[in-house]
């Protein structure tokens, strides 16, 4: 296949604002969409634990708390609508500006024009703007937290009609939902922007040598990544305008005939809730494996590192993550089976969605393989990359139940299915990021993360989202149903109030756990170990080049490749590892 | 270049235009799928819309539509002679000027609806007009602030901004006919 | 670190394993007919996924602990196509197999026809209560007209007073009798948000959309107190929309029926 040579001529930015601010370096903007991420999941871990304190001790009241949100507590204990609110902008935070950007638009940005050889990415001004436009749907989403009357009570989801009728409907549901809706409209542009630029990078300005079947897998992830994002974000973006006009135009696109709502009588008429659903859904299964995906690739390219040795079946891992790609797309039904959807679509959807099952299972057969016979290194990427396989294979397993219309008449809006997404998105995912983050902070800033401190962090971590997230699948057997501000009215959930105070207490230490990753984050930018320029003996071109790289990656010498990503351990060569531009000798 | 005829280099390759042309086609096409997805979920939104709708009274094409569409048309041929010329200030001048043209008569058209009292809010029909014709007019002013830059940016990115902004032009008219035909080629 | 990764993997498995196994916390107990075949497919599918899982958290302990660094060199071995294939065929077999059979009671679920004697009980579903309506001995549902809704004044489903039909429809708000033994037709419906009716003993959920109309049956085995439960977000009220659901018998089902319809 014909190799491309890297088509831009840069020049290095000078001043502060050009150099760190308005910059167009990759580097830059993927270190700025992992800072927006940090402090995104700062404001999810707080929502969380005010939900998981009402979740344990609804009637108790939080004096302190009141103090800050006067209206959340109403002179009491938190109000329902509080609880929900917080449950809205938790699920929503944490999925887009998450789970969303750190994998993708945070380390891929950064890693992906390196490992494919290139100077910078495609288009580096619209990917400054993707960064900045992403920002400013943040600050809108903020906005959306703190608006007058509420923040949304719709879910993450915002089905209609709740999402599309308005204060009528509950507290939150005006300024605080026109807000949302039009932060994620925007954050939906950031995404095009991003996926444009990944696309034409990895098809147009890979190195000499830099064949296709020579990515690592980080990159083939993020190059699917970008697929999925680039074909369902449009989507949510026209529902979201439905929606909007539904609320402010007095359209009837998801709003039927007849309703009456809080016994004031709608006049609109003709919509269909089930077509926000559609659409929705549509977005919102390929986002999901947008959100795991990446991780999956870095569990791949890190499990080989450590272990020393190849991953089992490149090929196959490849063409797994674009089976799951392509298949995601067609299984958006399945969050739908109890609708009132039809239920031979509910069948079609059905089989599509196990069948998605099989190239992930394909993956978790090919990183257990990769670590046979392997010299296991115990850094702490490679710890986090362990636990995203526990992780994956827990989370993954009850999609097999999940999957199935008859079973999940059962089990559909019971706290069986939070506890599924949250193990592989908010857990699993999460793993993939910190992994990353212990992997690829020394070439990023120059210095190693505190390796005995990240081997705390992990600990408390994975211990703790195991105590905090399996419980929940018995809750949900239970028939315990989710988004419920607490369980006290129905009498067949009493005696599951222990589960949900153990899960509140798991969760407070888990989150405090997590500030010892901070920390180390921020005392290791100046104090941490200096990491040369392949601290992990590891074999892809961003371990080529100094730490932290000089603006244009490669210096004055264009980077050439002459062997594939994975050559770890290969019979008689001189060291346990070849570098993909080490010469071509270096193979024998 | 082929890997077969390697040798070691001693600096950064020039920018290859042939690879940035390419690239640049790249980008916009990969836009133009995006913005595909976007059109194709209003499509289906309306198409569910309309079989639900017992009450759906579609209203007639405003004729003005007429004139419109033949100024995009007009519009993307002159643009495409500019584009194969090379040059020729006329061609791209007609170009932008039918542009214009179409969203003034776009506005004309909401302007001619609204007269007759049809809005957003009381027509399903005309609600998917007003969203499609608003999407599409956004899209066709970013094109049309894309044709103006050609004769203003730098004389090393003209051609793959002309010719990334004509692949989009083309395609916004051949959207514009789909539009058409989705919201009155069907009744 | 290599033995306490590789006893907590293996912990993780087991535990879990135990828990369920123990069914230390459980479904509700069952009664009704459709939800045995339910349950059934649950069980197989909870006893295949968690072999799947036990299996692979074993295996990655045990494979943390074996494959630690020793200073040795790794082994090259990273591809065996007959391998890949097995193990794929075999997965590929077990989930097309899981989906086929789930499918097939999910068939069965919602293509047995409705016998002529159920029991026809409507529900309207509002935030933050369930509408329950039984139509009487005409056996008719009136009509009723979503204009005429007046909470207020206590008409909550908008019946029609000039229809006769609906003169004898017997009309309560979360409370719902059936009798027990006896297929039952409920037809959805929602007045304002989605909404979701969830029996759990009953192994019945559906969610209640409006604009829609949306049957569900099912047949009760056991008398008892039971409780309803919404199963979609409908605003702030949505933990708190508990409906009561009765089976009884027969006779006393028709004698509660003439007592409410007299109230």
């Amino acid at each position: 296949m014909e190799v491309h040579v890297a088509a831009h001529q840069h020049k290095a930015p000078t001043g502060f604002v050009q150099k760190y601010i308005f910059s167009m370096d990759h580097k830059v903007i993927g270190i700025q969409y992992l800072t927006l991420a940090m402090a995104a999941v700062t404001v999810g871990m707080i929502l969380s634990l005010l939900m998981r304190l009402r979740l344990a001790w609804p009637t108790e009241k939080w004096p302190m708390l009141a103090h800050i949100f006067p209206n959340g507590f109403a002179g009491g204990p938190m109000t329902p609508e509080f609880y929900l609110a917080m449950l809205t902008m938790h699920g929503t935070i944490m999925v887009f500006f998450v789970l969303t950007t750190a994998p993708l638009s945070g380390f891929g940005n950064y890693f992906l024009p390196i490992q494919v050889g290139a100077r910078d990415m495609a288009f580096p001004f619209m990917n400054m703007m993707s960064f900045w436009v992403t920002l400013v749907s943040f600050c809108v989403m903020l906005m959306a937290l703190f608006a007058t009357g509420g923040a949304p009570i719709s879910g993450w989801t915002a089905y209609t009609p709740l999402s599309a009728v308005g204060l009528i409907g509950g507290p939150g549901l005006g300024a605080g939902q026109t807000l949302w809706i039009i932060s994620i409209a925007i954050f939906c542009v950031g995404s095009l922007l991003t996926a444009l630029n990944f696309l034409t990078t990895v098809l147009n300005l890979r190195a000499r040598g830099m064949s296709l079947m020579r990515m690592p897998l980080t990159s083939w992830a993020w190059f699917t990544t970008a697929i999925l994002a680039l074909l369902a974000f449009p989507v949510l973006l026209a529902g979201g305008v439905l929606l909007l006009l539904d609320r402010v135009g007095g359209t009837s696109f998801f709003i039927p005939a007849g309703l009456v709502v809080s016994d004031r009588h709608l006049t609109n008429s003709g919509g269909s809730p089930l077509l926000w659903q559609h659409l929705f859904w549509f977005f919102g299964h390929p986002e999901v494996y947008i959100a795991i995906l990446p991780g999956m690739g870095v569990t791949s390219h890190i499990l080989s590192t450590f272990s020393r040795k190849p991953v089992f079946a490149y090929k196959a891992m490849v063409g797994a993550i674009f089976a799951i790609g392509f298949i995601s797309y067609v299984v958006w039904g399945h969050h739908m089976f109890m609708s009132g959807m039809s239920p031979y679509t509910a069948m079609a959807f059905s089989i599509t969605t196990m069948a998605v099952g099989v190239p992930s299972a394909i993956k978790t057969f090919n990183w257990l393989a990769t670590l046979w016979k392997g010299q296991i290194r115990f850094t702490c990427a490679m710890l986090f990359s362990l636990g995203f396989v526990s992780l994956f294979v827990s989370g993954g397993v009850t999609g097999m139940l999940l999957a199935q219309p008859a079973v999940d008449i059962f089990l559909h809006d019971t706290y069986f299915v939070v506890a599924h997404f949250h193990i592989i998105m908010g857990v699993a995912a999460i793993f993939g990021i910190f992994a990353g983050m212990y992997y690829w902070y020394p070439k990023m800033f120059g210095r190693l993360l505190d390796e005995g401190w990240g081997k705390v962090h992990f600990w408390f971590s994975l211990v703790g989202v195991y105590c905090i997230f399996m419980p929940m699948h018995f809750l949900g057997i239970a028939g315990h149903p989710r988004r419920y501000a607490q369980l006290t009215e129905f009498k067949y959930l009493l005696h599951l109030q222990p589960l949900h105070v153990f899960i509140s207490i798991a969760a407070f230490i888990t989150v405090t756990a997590q500030v010892i990753f901070f920390f180390n984050f921020f005392w290791s930018l100046k104090k941490g170990k200096p990491a040369g320029d392949n601290p992990w003996e590891s074999t892809s071109l961003e371990w080529s080049i100094p730490s932290p790289p000089p603006f244009d990656n490669f210096g004055p010498i264009e980077p050439i490749v002459h062997h594939g990503p994975y050559e770890y351990s290969v019979p008689g060569a001189a060291r346990d590892y070849i570098m993909q531009t080490d010469p071509p000798e270096a193979r024998p | 270049m082929s890997v077969a005829t390697l040798e070691l280099p001693t600096g950064p390759e020039p920018a290859n235009p042939k690879v940035l042309l390419r690239t640049s086609l790249l980008g916009m096409k990969l836009a133009l799928a995006g913005i595909g997805m976007l059109f194709t979920a209003f499509t289906s939104a309306y198409v569910v819309r309309h079989g639900l709708d017992p009450d759906w009274h579609a209203m007639p094409m405003p004729r003005i539509l007429a004139a419109n569409t033949l100024a995009l048309l007009i519009s993307s041929l002159s643009l495409e002679v500019y584009r194969r010329r090379r040059d020729g200030r006329f061609w791209l001048a007609l170009s932008q000027v039918m542009g214009v043209f179409f969203v003034a008569g776009q506005v004309a058209a909401w302007r001619q609806l609204q007269a007759q009292g049809v809005y957003l809010s009381n027509n399903p029909h005309a609600a998917f007009f007003y969203v499609l014709t608003a999407a599409h007019g956004l899209h066709i002013l970013g094109g049309l602030f894309a044709l103006g830059g050609i004769t203003v940016v730098a004389e090393a990115r003209r051609i793959r901004w002309l010719e990334a902004a004509s692949l989009y032009w083309h395609f916004m008219g051949a959207l514009w006919l789909y539009l058409l035909f989705l919201l009155f080629g069907m009744n | 670190m290599a033995l306490l990764l590789g006893l907590f993997f293996a912990a993780v498995g087991t535990v879990t394993v135990g828990l369920f196994l123990f069914k230390v916390w459980w479904l509700p107990e069952l009664i009704s007919v459709h939800g045995a075949a339910i349950d059934d497919q649950m069980i197989l599918t909870l006893i295949i996924a968690g072999t799947v899982f036990f299996l692979a958290q074993i295996g990655l302990g045990c494979f943390v602990w074996t494959f630690r660094g020793q200073g040795r060199k790794a082994s090259n071995w990273h591809e065996n196509p007959k391998l890949e294939f097995t193990w794929t065929a075999i997965t590929l077999v077990i989930f097309v197999g899981l989906g086929i059979s789930g499918n097939r009671i999910w068939a069965q679920y919602f293509q047995t026809p409705v016998p002529r004697d159920a029991v026809m009980v409507e529900i309207t579903a509002q935030q933050f209560a369930w509408n329950i309506r039984y139509p009487g001995a005409d056996g008719v549902l009136g009509r009723t007209n979503p204009a005429l809704i007046d909470d207020a004044a206590g008409n909550y489903i908008g019946l029609d007073p000039k229809d006769a039909a609906g003169k004898d429809d017997v009309v309560t708000q979360n409370l719902m009798a059936i009798p027990v033994n006896r297929p039952i037709r409920v037809m959805l419906r929602s007045k304002d948000v989605t909404h979701s009716f969830f029996v759990p003993p009953l192994r019945v959920k559906q969610d209640a959309v409006p604009g829609l109309v949306i049957g569900v049956s099912f047949t009760a085995t056991k008398t008892g107190e039971y409780e309803i439960a919404c199963a979609e977000l409908c605003g702030m009220q949505h933990y708190k929309m508990r409906g009561r659901l009765l089976v009884m018998t027969q006779t006393d089902f028709e004698q509660w029926l003439k007592t409410r319809a007299a109230m």
